[in-house]
């Protein structure tokens, strides 16, 4: 009779809870980024800011006074020049296995490569922060993830607009 | 040196000085004694030669007489001392010779007087014989013609020259007579004082060193008798001593035999617990030795175990292995959904079933990553609790090696003690039976220290009757000594 009972009870405060919660709305689409490492430091980067992601490419280095540019890698059978996140955003160039490359969605095909992909995330925007980066440009807010606190949001088209100008500049310098 | 002496030396000593001092006197006693006998012998030799010599004289002057006799009267009478006369004078001149043997001066003078003896007889003769022819004239004339007489002053002259000689040889054997006479007396009275005093002084020589040597003997007998008598007094005492001394050890050695019986049950208690302990050892060893086959078993099994566990391990690599192909699978399924999801995106409205693919296809991916990262965390798991369960095996291997090793230790040990018990068990089986031989010994010693306590009653009995004799030695000693000092003063 007990167990009778504790079912009945069981299937009664399911049903309660059933409509005492708020009848549902049109769900929030949530945002699509990359969960990526760089030099220990979790970065997202919004999959609309993506071109594509590839992993163990063949990189060719390139002599330059960039110490940035790692080299040039074939992906999709075109040339693509490639950066090291971790020397652009700081830190110290060559200092990890940067196997993967996440090509910048643009104009002109743009690859950074960084040393660990966590995966994809989709993040709800009210979870989103937009903010500029102040002395750091490229980052563009910051965004909360489930169990994993907030991390900030990379803006891979921030860095190929930098890596553009530079570009432009040593290319006028040169032609002066 | 005769300090050295002993009685009896020192009496055969002077006994022996007294007797050659007698023998000597005696000895030269007799020789002068023999010579005066010797010299009276030839006095009365040379006597006799002179009665001889004068009984020649005289029976030469029968000779004489009676020839003139018979030339006289006639009377044959006469002739019959005629005859007579003759042949004593040459008996008495054989005499002579014989008498004078050893002088031969005297010899000389007889054998000159021999023919003139016979030339008188044959002139007696001739005027005999005249007068048996003649008759009276014829014989006196005979006898007248003198050679008779020159014949006869002859012979006395001869006979006087041998008288004068026996004289001389008389007076000197005379004097030489006197003389041993005189020695005699002399050696004899000399010898006998001499003799006389020597004994005295070797008498008092002897009685002088023999009351000394006495006297000192004495006087040890006297000290030794008194320090007897002191020793004996400690013999008593000690003799007392020793016998009370003796009841006490019988006491005591009764007490050791209650004793050595009582050691003798517990020794055979020792045994019997010895020999139930060696049986319960050998029980032991039986239970040792099948925990040592146990042990081996358990050993052989952990070996399996260790065997499996690697065996495990390496399955767990080719899992690991195949894992990440699988997770090499996923990151390129996902690489895929993402780029598929962006194209999706860049197609706008007609990419969103596409991406709804890609999404789930992305979604797939993700599932197998984390299911790949959680088989992999599982097989990590898996692999470092094999790897722990090996070492865990590996480790209680080496402890059942050690277990086995120090079962070997203790199966050894129990061996050992097996063997100590059993040299236990002769040990207790010889002590009991040494005990009881020592009760035997004791119960022997208990006799003999009764008879030495008996022994020891009787030596202080003993004692104080050689106490008793002691005190009478001392006293005779006393008394001995008052003789001797009593004497010597004396």
């Amino acid at each position: 009779m007990s167990g009778g009972g504790g079912s009945a009870g069981d299937l009664r405060a399911a049903f309660d809870r059933v409509f005492a919660e708020p009848p549902p709305g049109r769900p929030e689409r949530p945002e699509p980024f990359l969960h990526i490492g760089v030099a220990g430091q979790p970065y997202l980067v919004a999959l609309a800011e993506v071109a594509g992601v590839h992993a163990g490419c063949t990189i060719a280095p390139l002599p330059s006074t960039a110490h940035e540019l790692l080299g040039l890698a074939g992906i999709r059978g075109e040339p693509v020049p490639v950066f090291g996140l971790a020397a652009l955003l700081g830190g110290a160039a060559g200092a990890e296995d940067q196997r993967w490359i996440v090509l910048a969605a643009g104009p002109v095909p743009l690859g950074f490569a960084f040393d660990m992909l966590e995966g994809y995330r989709g993040i709800a925007p009210g979870d989103i922060v937009a903010g500029d980066g102040g002395q750091e440009p490229w980052l563009g807010g910051t965004a909360a993830m489930a169990g994993a606190g907030r991390c900030p949001i990379l803006r891979l088209a921030v860095l190929a607009e930098m890596l553009a100008a530079r570009a432009d500049r040593a290319n006028r310098e040169r032609e002066r | 040196m005769m300090k050295d002496w002993t009685f009896g030396r020192i009496l055969a000593v002077g006994y022996a000085v007294a007797g050659a001092i007698l023998l000597l006197v005696a000895a030269v006693g007799f020789r002068s004694t023999v010579n005066l006998v010797e010299d009276g012998a030839l006095v009365t030799h040379t006597h006799d030669v002179r009665r001889e010599l004068v009984n020649l004289v005289a029976k030469m002057t029968d000779v004489e007489t009676s020839v003139r006799g018979f030339v006289i009267s006639g009377d044959e009478a006469h002739l019959t001392l005629h005859e007579g006369a003759q042949a004593g004078v040459r008996d008495t001149l054989a005499r002579l010779r014989t008498l004078t043997a050893d002088n031969p001066v005297q010899q000389r003078r007889f054998a000159d007087l021999a023919p003139l003896i016979e030339q008188r007889i044959a002139i007696s003769e001739r005027a005999l014989a005249a007068r048996r022819e003649g008759g009276v004239q014829a014989g006196i004339a005979a006898v007248r013609t003198g050679e008779g007489k020159q014949a006869m002053d002859r012979i006395r002259a001869i006979v006087a020259d041998a008288d004068r000689e026996e004289e001389a040889l008389l007076a000197r054997r005379a004097a030489a007579a006197a003389s041993s006479a005189s020695w005699t007396e002399w050696t004899i009275v000399g010898g006998s004082v001499l003799g006389l005093v020597l004994v005295v002084a070797i008498g008092w020589f002897t009685i002088r060193m023999l009351t000394r040597r006495i006297g000192s003997a004495v006087g040890h007998v006297e000290s030794s008798s008194a320090e007897l008598q002191a020793a004996a007094n400690q013999q008593v005492a000690s003799a007392r001593e020793q016998a009370g001394a003796m009841n006490e050890i019988a006491t005591t050695i009764r007490e050791l035999i209650a004793t050595s019986r009582q050691i003798a049950e517990s020794a055979q208690r020792v045994a019997q617990v010895a020999e139930d302990t060696a049986a319960t050892s050998r029980d032991g060893d039986k239970a040792v030795e099948t925990a040592n086959a146990s042990i081996s078993g358990i050993r052989r099994q952990v070996d399996q175990i260790v065997e499996h566990m690697l065996d495990l391990g390496r399955k767990s690599q080719q899992i690991g292995a195949v894992l990440d192909i699988v997770s090499e699978l996923a990151e390129q399924s996902n690489i895929l959904a993402i780029n598929a999801t962006i194209e999706a995106a860049g197609a706008g409205d007609a990419g969103k079933r596409f991406s709804v693919v890609a999404d789930e296809i992305r979604k797939l991916s993700d599932r197998v990553a984390d299911s790949t990262k959680e088989i992999r965390s599982l097989i990590d798991d898996m692999r470092a609790a094999v790897n722990t369960t090996v070492m865990a095996t590996e480790t209680g291997s080496k402890a059942v090696d050690a277990g086995s090793r120090q079962f070997e230790a203790v199966a050894t040990s129990f061996r050992e003690i097996a063997g100590m018990i059993e040299t236990t068990t002769d040990a207790a089986r010889e002590i009991e039976l040494s005990t009881k031989q020592q009760s035997t010994a004791v119960e022997q010693v208990n006799i003999a220290t009764s008879n030495v306590a008996q022994a020891a009653t009787e030596s202080e009995a003993s004692s104080g009757q050689i106490l008793q004799t002691a005190s009478e030695l001392t006293s005779l000693a006393r008394d001995l000594a008052r003789i001797v000092r009593r004497e010597t003063r004396g």
